[in-house]
């Protein structure tokens, strides 16, 4: 898409494995098990500060150096696998493949289907690995990969196809008759969000109308949503890309083309397509809309008129920044590690006709030149950056922060505008003290 | 390749090891070549040791693109940007776990690309795939001075180097300060500090020193023997951790450099010293002596610890290092110090076997405070895998006399104070926790009123002397020493609680 700007880097972020720091959460009764070197273990472990987790669902098979090359993983896994069983009892395993897998190429697909075979409960694997993707797309690969459990027909449908439920890991979709159509579609909300998230949605769309809408992926196997060609599919994260591609080939799901739920703005705009799209009224929406903003008013004027520059980081900087533009800040730089231009439509429309500079793949230290120019109020960035560029007298806010948070909805707007206005009031409070 | 299931590292990564010796020193900038995660480097440095400039690292990454078309134009180009823009004395590239496994010649590319940087470039002779944080730590720092050190003439006065320091040690900058103020105070010269804030330039003069002196034990022996054998300087390699560990440590320096250090170490050990005041004190007669401890960790803070708590009269269960490749030495160093000492790096093990021991007090990393927390056990953070919180602003050594100080502070704030514990014991049966930890004030005025009527009204009578000594044991354990003694008394068929039957139910749950 024109207006983008491509540059060579964006290397202070993190590696997809980074995403059992929520997955692991979100998904009950799971084990995410990542195969890869020491490296991914100690990365986990510091930069993370997992160790919150100390004891928790997620470990590593560690590859070591041996007389090199078993003759295959198969046999290896399993007993790391067993040893995993035994203490955590999960109903689900994710094997989570990292960059030593991929440059060692090794294919661990038969193995996990093998091993699944034998205990009897999925044994999925995704790849993980730092060599592809950044850390939020880590989610990609684990809904991807948990695609198969969505239903393609409704429960009262499929009573002749029960014993499909103990036959899970065949993925055979051939298995499923053609079933007649019914007349309604679902709605299906993706992306790995809280419970709490998910339900402040599923009420807002209820006050419009909508009773029954499904959240992909629920944190319980057995109550995935279906998906099917009737399905009508609304993301809530911007890095799914893999997973909204798969949707639509095969499941022949539409896929809305609208903003995210982030901000009153996004929110508003992303409510009133889904209303469109299932032709309900929508006018209450915008009543939510201007009450939403008139309960960020305090904030709002805190932050008109602020440069804030994205250094990019977790994918999330498109929405965020056009959230931030509906606010009054002028976006000096927003800097990404990457750009879906399909998934990510709405959003860069919106973004580029208010002419907000976007870089694609930003290089560190072409952005620290410019940092010097814009000077600007905030800087959204990761953790490695954050303290330095405090110390040279920036304001900056961390960008993982919004990964963790809750940031979705109406509810959640005044959430969201306070991580902008939080640094700047500290900044404030300090300076009356004393400090500049 | 085998896989092995792990859910914790003891050790780092080898690429830690080799960033924090090269991220502790001056003017050298590193390039990592790896993949996106691997530059977490960063995000240590700059959030653990609260890094005020943008650390010295960075990444040539290792994309779709580097895999199918060569990684190499990525990293000639990164490290010819760094020299250009960072200007440092040292380039340092290293692989990372992954990019090892592609098996390219970094040191062709260092050699070919050098006549075009003004930095020198060094590439660790590390495996960073199979080796881990110490030893690779040991093999670069070595690697380093054996690149700058130059033979020079003797300072003047007596000086040493002290080899060990760096950051993202546990409390290793703590404790550099301490052994810096030891040494002024015996008039001993510093001449320089290896990795800590050393520069290419002082790794020239780094032989004007007379000694040499290695802090830890894990890495830094290495460079010691290279000095050794190729300018026959000196060395001592002594961690002073403890009270007997200190002394010789002082006394091996002052018998080098010729200086009595005795009034030195009699001030800081007289009975007027503050350690002597604690370790002598009637108080610490029932808080230490005879607890029960278990120790793990690194070697050098295992063994130390080990030492200093047999020395303040604590009971060593068992010591455990996770440093593997140093077993032998381990369980010499430690025999007949503790009951069993084992080397082993599986952390649930480790934490089973500290439920099984049941100690009055834990020793160890992050991990074991985990462990214990999950128990139920008191425990002190004496080791790395750290945490924030062992990053601490004030002075925190763990070495020398300041050292021991702090680590009695840290017991004396996590284990139960002697006369509590003495009662809880006593009368309690195991969970005592339960009366300390209800809100003191309600209990306090609760308590008093409504068991000592209900005991009192009940089918068995207290007589007023026996009312009268419960009423003097602390609130908090009252009503278990008054459930225990009503349980005695029945047991034994007493229709009233006399003061002896107070003494025989105390003998009978003392025994
Ligand atoms: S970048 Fe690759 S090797 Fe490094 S931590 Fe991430 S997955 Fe592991």
């Amino acid at each position: 898409m024109d207006g983008i700007q491509r540059e060579n880097g964006c290397l202070n972020t993190f590696c997809p494995i980074a995403s059992v720091a929520w997955l692991h959460r979100k998904m009950k009764d799971s084990f995410f098990l990542i195969v890869g070197t020491h490296t991914c273990a100690h990365f986990i472990q510091t930069a993370l500060d997992v160790m919150v987790y100390a004891h928790s669902r997620f470990g590593f098979a560690v590859l070591e150096e041996s007389d090199l090359v078993a003759p295959s993983m198969t046999g290896e896994l399993s007993s790391v696998i067993d040893e995993v069983v035994a203490e955590w009892n999960p109903k689900v395993i994710f094997v989570m493949t990292t960059c030593s897998v991929d440059i060692l190429k090794m294919d661990l697909e038969v193995s996990c289907k093998e091993i699944s075979k034998k205990l009897n409960f999925p044994v999925l694997l995704t790849s993980a690995s730092g060599i592809d993707g950044i850390f939020t797309q880590g989610e990609d690969k684990v809904l991807k990969a948990l695609l198969p459990f969505c239903p393609t027909v409704e429960e009262e449908e499929k009573e002749q196809s029960e014993e499909r439920k103990s036959k899970w890991f065949f993925f055979n979709k051939e298995e499923e008759k053609p079933v007649e159509k019914p007349k309604v579609s679902n709605l299906v909300l993706v992306g790995a969000v809280t419970d709490g998230t998910a339900q402040q949605l599923q009420w807002e769309l209820k006050k419009l109308g909508l009773d029954k809408v499904d959240v992909f992926p629920e944190g319980d196997l057995a109550k995935m949503p279906v998906i099917n060609e009737r399905t009508v599919v609304a993301p809530l994260q911007p890095y799914l890309n893999d997973t909204l591609a798969t949707i639509r080939r095969e499941r022949g799901a539409t896929v809305l083309t609208t903003l995210f739920p982030i901000g009153p703005d996004g929110t508003a705009q992303f409510l009133k397509d889904i209303c469109q799209h299932f032709q309900i009224d929508a006018s209450r929406v915008e009543e939510r809309e201007k009450q939403t903003w008139q309960e960020l008013e305090p904030q709002l004027q805190m932050l008109r008129g602020k440069k804030i520059m994205f250094l990019g980081d977790n994918l999330l900087e498109l929405p965020l920044a056009r959230f931030l533009t509906a606010c009054g800040v002028e976006i000096v730089e927003l800097g990404t590690p990457y750009v879906h231009s399909k998934d990510m439509k709405a959003e860069l429309e919106t973004l580029l006709a208010k002419q907000v500079p976007i870089i694609e793949g930003p290089d560190f230290h072409l952005q620290l030149k410019r940092i010097q120019a814009y000077k600007p109020d905030l800087i959204v960035t990761g953790l490695a950056l954050c303290n330095p560029l405090e110390a040279m007298g920036y304001r900056t806010a961390w960008s993982i922060e919004f990964t963790f948070a809750q940031i979705h909805g109406f509810v959640n707007a005044i959430d969201l505008i306070k991580m902008f206005t939080k640094p700047l009031r500290k900044w404030q409070a300090l300076q009356e003290h004393g400090w500049n | 390749m085998v896989l092995k299931l792990a859910y914790w590292m003891y050790e780092g990564t080898a690429l830690s090891g080799i960033a924090r010796v090269t991220g502790s020193m001056k003017k050298i900038h590193t390039v990592i070549h790896g993949p996106q995660g691997d530059s977490y480097i960063n995000v240590m440095f700059s959030m653990l040791e609260r890094f005020h400039e943008l650390p010295p690292f960075t990444l040539s990454a290792i994309g779709r693109r580097e895999m199918a078309k060569g990684s190499r134009a990525r990293l000639v180009e990164t490290v010819l940007r760094v020299d250009e823009e960072q200007k440092p004395d040292v380039i340092v590239i290293t692989p990372t776990c992954s990019s090892t496994l592609l098996q390219e010649d970094l040191d062709a590319v260092a050699h070919t690309l050098q006549a075009r940087t003004n930095a020198t470039l060094i590439v660790p002779k590390v495996n960073a795939f199979r080796d881990l944080e110490h030893y690779a730590m040991d093999q670069f720092l070595t690697q380093m001075v054996a690149t700058f050190a130059e033979e020079q003439s003797k300072s003047e006065r007596f000086s040493v180097n002290i080899i060990g320091p760096s950051y993202l040690g546990f409390h290793q900058i703590h404790d550099l300060e301490e052994i810096k103020k030891t040494l002024q105070d015996l008039g001993i010269e510093i001449n320089l500090v290896v990795p800590y804030g050393a520069s290419v330039e002082a790794l020239r003069n780094i032989t004007k020193a007379h000694l040499n002196i290695s802090l830890y034990q894990e890495y830094g022996k290495s460079v010691c023997d290279y000095l050794k054998e190729r300018f026959g300087m000196d060395y001592l390699s002594i961690t002073p951790l403890g009270i007997r560990q200190t002394g010789r440590f002082l006394e091996e320096i002052g018998e080098k450099a010729g200086i009595d250090v005795h009034a030195y170490i009699r001030r800081n050990l007289s009975p007027a010293s503050l350690i002597s005041r604690c370790v002598n004190s009637v108080d610490a007669l029932s808080s230490l002596y005879g607890k029960r401890a278990v120790v793990f960790g690194d070697y050098s803070h295992a063994v130390g610890v080990t030492y200093l708590l047999r020395e303040i009269g604590i009971q060593v269960e068992w010591a455990g290092t996770y440093m593997k490749a140093m077993e032998s030495s381990f369980k010499q160093e430690l025999q007949g110090q503790a009951k069993e000492v084992f080397v082993c790096d599986d952390f649930q093990k480790i934490s089973n076997k500290i439920k099984e021991t049941q100690p009055d007090i834990v020793f160890g990393t992050q991990m074991e405070r985990h462990s214990s927390a999950r128990h139920d056990f008191p425990c002190v953070v004496i080791s790395s895998p750290a945490h924030i919180l062992n990053f601490p602003l004030h002075a925190s050594p763990i070495l020398g006399y300041s050292g021991i100080t702090r680590i009695l502070d840290n017991i004396n704030g996590t284990i139960k104070l002697g006369l509590e514990e003495h009662l809880v014991n006593m009368f309690g049966e195991d969970s005592q926790e339960e009366e300390v930890q209800i809100a003191i004030a309600e209990v306090a005025a609760s308590t008093e009123k409504k068991e000592l009527s209900a005991g009192a009204s009940e089918e068995i009578k207290w007589t007023p002397d026996a009312l009268n000594t419960l009423k003097q044991i602390p609130f908090f354990v009252r009503g278990k020493v008054q459930r225990n003694t009503e349980t005695y008394a029945r047991e034994k068929g007493h229709k009233e609680i006399t003061l002896e039957v107070i003494y025989a139910a105390k003998a009978h749950f003392e025994k």
